[in-house]
């Protein structure tokens, strides 16, 4: 009686292991498909013209600097926990919640930050760029 | 144990001060109506007030009533399971404020959201579902947080709070109590908001019972975000499965934890001055 | 359970903890309902207790329309004072916060980030010169901003110079740190688009904010060093025992320094102001890091009064500027992409010169009154064979302010507001001068070799020794357009005869026996052939060097060329004069008797025995 028990008492814990594990899979793939992971920014190119002229201005989270023909675009979330950096005086960008520094470049320089800034993909739209983050 | 029913007091008073507090807050314009409700509602920044310190007080109360049955030996009083669903009942706490601190919308909330999404997505395999679950999607205005901030965390903490003190309800006298030390402490200590965009160049501060986190993350892996409160969820859960020693040596470790939580607390602080 | 002390000691919390309540709360709601508590379509609780009208700058950045936040920072959703004002910036504009201000998405973010590559911001022209006048530098060039300097802790003597005499004018310098020259404007943007306070004006009003920037608002820092915006006004600073000499004639100016009158610019006497003339990007720079001013300025005299230069025209359809169609919008104006425009030197459009009947016209901005503006006569003034080189302004500035000598003096003992520390600091410079003069300027060859007028920039001992530093004698000329833009050019012999102009300095020009010669009226104490106000020798191995890699003094064989004609300017003193058409063939002429010329003496060029006696013979016949 007692062994009887036991086993639909492992069989019942092992149906609600498999269903749950049923459900999470549900869930996960309704979430990595749900329609966030790409992001495009257009960058004109009155914007870059400014760009270039102006040593860098942000738009849209977004640091966009250097020749207008051949940009370079920095995301400005941090690459630790995804905090917005903050461009900083004299170059380079600050996170506020942990405190890592970045060089103009991207490249860190201080703080728990290990990857340098990311660099959007860019591709030609009409006479500017269209930013895509993925 | 006249604290553990004060907390479940603390908890009702705080449970019916977020009901007054719902029709006033918009998930799209958080931080406005927060104005608004601090500003322009009468005694809107007391219902606040009440709120966010019987919130403190039913964290703090927990945490004070662990203390006191690991000090009195008294968690073998507890079945297992339910000794393990009372220490849940830490993090359900824990998380349920976090959903109230961000609800703020300033910039230190979404700072801490930020945070927080990349710390669970750092749980391996089923990361990026339960910051997803949690947070809500990225771009998303702040109502998946305020679901699970009224909804699913404060039923959790009221279920698992009401199974540990084996009644449903708060007796009357701990909840006239607790209302009553909230509404001392609201009416004397304005509860403020933090700024609409972040300073230059300065830290901002996440909620006060997480800044050791905060401060554990200027140096360790994001993941440590959730590995540090797991550790000491588990040294404290274990304590009822330990006799002696063991006992001994897990209760150092939660103590050390304690400890060293305190020194990050602290030294955050000093890198934000 | 609980014990009634418990719940009495509770209860008696709860009403103090009520009663702070109830007073806040009171608080709150007396503070309520005053007025309006939005501004321009979003929430700006500001406006609920700044009510006053003098709070109100008006114009497009009137209270209703932008609010208080826009520009102030801080929190407008806060109701309580501390949050509302907590991260506030008291000066906007200031270049600290501008992106944050002036510059945030939405406003003026081109316009912003220009200013703080603009030399006004960055300064470092000055900078450069001054540290190579003090030996610290082996150039007058160089990237170093004022900003740079300020932030340093340890400054070499060039660099304290700097900090106390000279940051006060840069568009970092804070109000707060700032001396008058700028009276309480504010810095960055403030400095020029905000309304002049004078001081102890009282009500302070907020100042209106705007795009008209008046003449008096350029003129507390441009009344420094070349003091161009006093000379337009046809003001020239002098020395107070000057002024007391002067008398009634003299004048005091904004922040009490004496002054004497002269003719003020033409243009100025035709009612335009600075911004008539010079572009955005002349003040606001055009986003390149330039170091010198002469590089930044994109204005000519050309641009309007032609001929233009090659690709100075176009037409609007061409023009991508979008600044310049910003101001066009605000000023609602337009213009069709066929009309005419001319350019500055780098391209920026002139968008207040029109194409009218016969010519071009010139918008007066703030009046919207429309001038005729001359074109270039094509006459022998301006055909003048030898001439090529000469810049508008070498013939055209009137005068421009002279002081010859400048004795810069460290004291270690003084104190003196140092702009770095907005504070005073412990040593003191102190300049002497043997007193200001308005006068023709001199003649330099600027580095692209053209002439241009020039005025003693630094002809001075330095005496920094008792501050560990260089004890220098400086004897720099600087080159400027002085803007005394006078209608009638000066005439030929104020250059030709004129020792000061060939940048001799003071002293007597002699022709005898064939040659030139030159007796300063006061040698200098290391060269008794040198004036102690000149630049350079009639026979200087090497020409005086000024204020530029490439500046120099008229070298000797431009000397020789310069005053070989000054014989003839007694009687040939007219650029319409025949005898200049094709000097060579005059003299050529002359030498060989086919002409009858008066002078006798033995000066150049030389006339033969012949020439004596010879009749006066038409000059059209010299060819």
């Amino acid at each position: 009686m007692s062994s009887r028990r036991d086993f639909l008492g492992t069989a019942w814990a092992a149906a609600g292991v498999a269903a749950a594990a049923a459900g999470t899979a549900v869930l996960g793939r309704a979430l990595s498909g749900s329609p966030e992971p790409e992001r495009g920014v257009r960058l004109p190119a009155e914007l870059l013209a400014r760009a270039e002229k102006e040593g860098g201005l942000v738009h849209e989270g977004l640091h966009v600097r250097g020749p207008a023909a051949s940009p370079v675009v920095l995301d400005l979330t941090c690459t630790h926990l995804r905090c917005r950096v903050a461009p900083v005086e004299g170059g380079g960008f600050s996170c506020p919640c942990h405190a890592s520094r970045y060089d103009a470049e991207g490249r860190v320089t201080a703080g728990p930050a290990s990857r340098p800034l990311a660099r959007p993909r860019l591709s030609p739209d009409g006479a500017g760029f269209v930013a895509r983050l993925s | 144990m006249i604290l553990g029913r004060v907390t479940f007091g603390l908890l009702a008073v705080a449970l019916f001060s977020g009901l007054a507090l719902a029709p006033f807050w918009s998930a799209g314009r958080a931080l406005e109506s927060l104005e608004t409700l601090n500003g322009a509602t009468p005694w809107g920044f007391f219902l606040r007030g009440v709120h966010a310190f019987s919130a403190w007080g039913f964290l703090l109360g927990t945490l004070a009533h662990l203390g006191e049955v690991l000090w009195k030996r008294t968690e073998s009083r507890l079945r297992p399971a339910v000794w393990w669903r009372s220490v849940a009942l830490l993090p359900v706490a824990v998380l349920a404020l976090l959903g109230g601190f961000l609800m703020r919308g300033d910039a230190e909330a979404q700072a801490a959201l930020a945070v927080w999404r990349e710390v669970s997505s750092s749980v391996p395999i089923a990361g990026r579902a339960l910051a997803a679950l949690l947070l809500g999607l990225p771009g998303a205005d702040l109502a998946p947080v305020s679901l699970h901030h009224a909804g699913t965390f404060t039923l959790l903490a009221w279920l698992l709070t009401a199974e540990h003190g084996g009644t449903l309800l708060p007796d009357l006298r701990s909840t006239v109590l607790a209302a009553l030390a909230s509404f001392a402490a609201a009416g004397l200590f304005p509860v403020s908001l933090g700024p609409p965009v972040a300073p230059d160049g300065a830290l901002l501060l996440g909620p006060w019972y997480l800044l050791g986190l905060q401060g554990a993350l200027l140096d360790l892996p994001v993941a440590a975000g959730w590995l540090l409160p797991l550790a000491l969820l588990l040294a404290v859960g274990l304590v009822r499965h330990a006799d002696g020693r063991a006992r001994a040596a897990l209760l150092a470790l939660a103590a050390a934890w304690g400890a060293g939580y305190l020194a990050l607390t602290l030294r955050l602080l000093l890198a934000a001055r | 359970m609980f014990r009634a002390q418990a719940l009495l000691l509770a209860l008696l919390l709860a009403l103090a903890g009520l009663l702070g309540a109830l007073g806040r709360e009171r608080q709150r709601a007396a503070a309520l309902g005053r007025a309006p508590d939005r501004a321009g379509g979003k929430v700006e609780r500001c406006v609920t207790c700044h009510v006053r009208p003098e709070e109100d700058p008006g114009g497009a950045h009137a209270r209703a329309a932008v609010g208080c936040s826009s520009c102030h920072l801080g929190n407008p959703f806060a109701f309580d004072k501390a949050r509302a004002h907590a991260g506030m910036e008291p000066e906007p504009g200031a270049l600290r916060s501008v992106a944050r201000t002036c510059g945030r998405s939405g406003c003026h973010v081109r316009e912003a980030a220009r200013v703080a590559t603009s030399l006004m911001a960055r300064a470092s022209g000055i900078v450069s010169v001054n540290r190579w006048a003090f030996g610290e530098v082996s150039e007058p060039r160089g990237t170093a901003t004022m900003v740079d300097l300020l932030a340093k802790e340890e400054r070499t003597p060039a660099e304290d110079h700097l900090a106390k005499l000279c940051a006060g004018c840069h568009l970092h310098a804070l109000r707060a740190s700032r001396d008058d020259a700028i009276h309480g404007n504010g810095s960055g943007c403030s400095a020029c688009h905000v309304a002049r306070r004078l001081p102890g004006a009282v009500p302070r009003p907020h100042p209106s904010v705007d795009a008209h920037v008046t003449d008096d608002r350029c003129l507390g820092c441009h009344s420094r060093s070349g003091r161009i915006a006093l000379t337009y006004e046809g003001l020239y600073e002098i020395e107070p025992a000057q002024a007391a000499a002067l008398g009634t004639a003299a004048t005091t100016l904004h922040d009490g320094r004496p002054a004497g009158h002269a003719e003020a610019d033409v243009h100025r006497r035709a009612g335009l102001s600075c911004v008539d003339c010079h572009l955005h990007t002349d003040l606001m720079g055009d986003g390149t890091r330039h170091e010198h001013s002469e590089s930044q300025v994109e204005i000519a005299c050309e641009a309007c009064h032609g001929p233009a230069r090659d690709g100075g025209e176009t037409t609007w359809a061409e023009v991508r500027d979008p600044i310049t169609r910003d101001l066009l919008r605000q000023q609602g104006e337009t213009r069709p992409p066929g009309e005419r425009v001319r350019l500055g030197r780098h391209g920026t459009p002139v968008w207040n010169l029109r194409p009218s009947e016969g010519g071009w016209s010139t918008l007066r901005k703030r009046q919207g009154v429309a001038l005729a503006t001359r074109p270039t006569p094509a006459d022998a003034n301006h055909r003048l064979p030898g001439h090529e080189r000469l810049t508008c302004s070498a013939c055209h500035s009137a005068w421009a302010p002279t002081c010859s000598t400048c004795h810069t003096r460290y004291d270690a003992e003084g104190a003196q507001w140092d702009f770095a520390k907005a504070a005073e600091t412990p040593g003191r410079w102190v300049e002497a001068s043997e007193g200001y003069d308005a006068r023709p300027p001199a003649l330099a060859v600027r580095p692209d070799g053209r002439i241009a007028p020039a005025i003693p920039g630094m002809v001075m001992d330095l005496d920094a020794a008792a501050g560990s530093g260089p004890r220098v004698s400086r004897r720099l000329y600087a080159s400027l357009d002085p803007h005394s833009t006078g209608k009638k050019a000066r005439d030929c012999a104020s250059c030709h005869l004129s020792s000061w102009a060939l940048g001799l300095g003071t002293g007597t020009l002699s022709f005898e026996s064939g040659a030139a010669s030159f007796s300063p009226a006061s040698p200098a104490t290391d060269d008794a052939r040198l004036a102690v106000d000149g630049w350079t020798l009639l026979d200087a191995p090497s020409p005086g060097i000024g204020t530029r890699v490439g500046l120099r003094s008229l070298d000797a064989a431009e000397l020789r060329r310069a005053l070989a004609v000054s014989a003839c300017l007694p009687c040939h003193a007219k650029a319409t004069d025949l005898v200049w058409r094709d000097f060579a063939g005059s003299k050529a002429r002359l030498a060989r008797g086919g002409t009858r010329c008066g002078f006798r003496s033995a000066g150049s060029p030389r006339p033969s025995a012949r020439a004596e006696g010879a009749g006066l013979v038409g000059l059209k016949d010299i060819r």
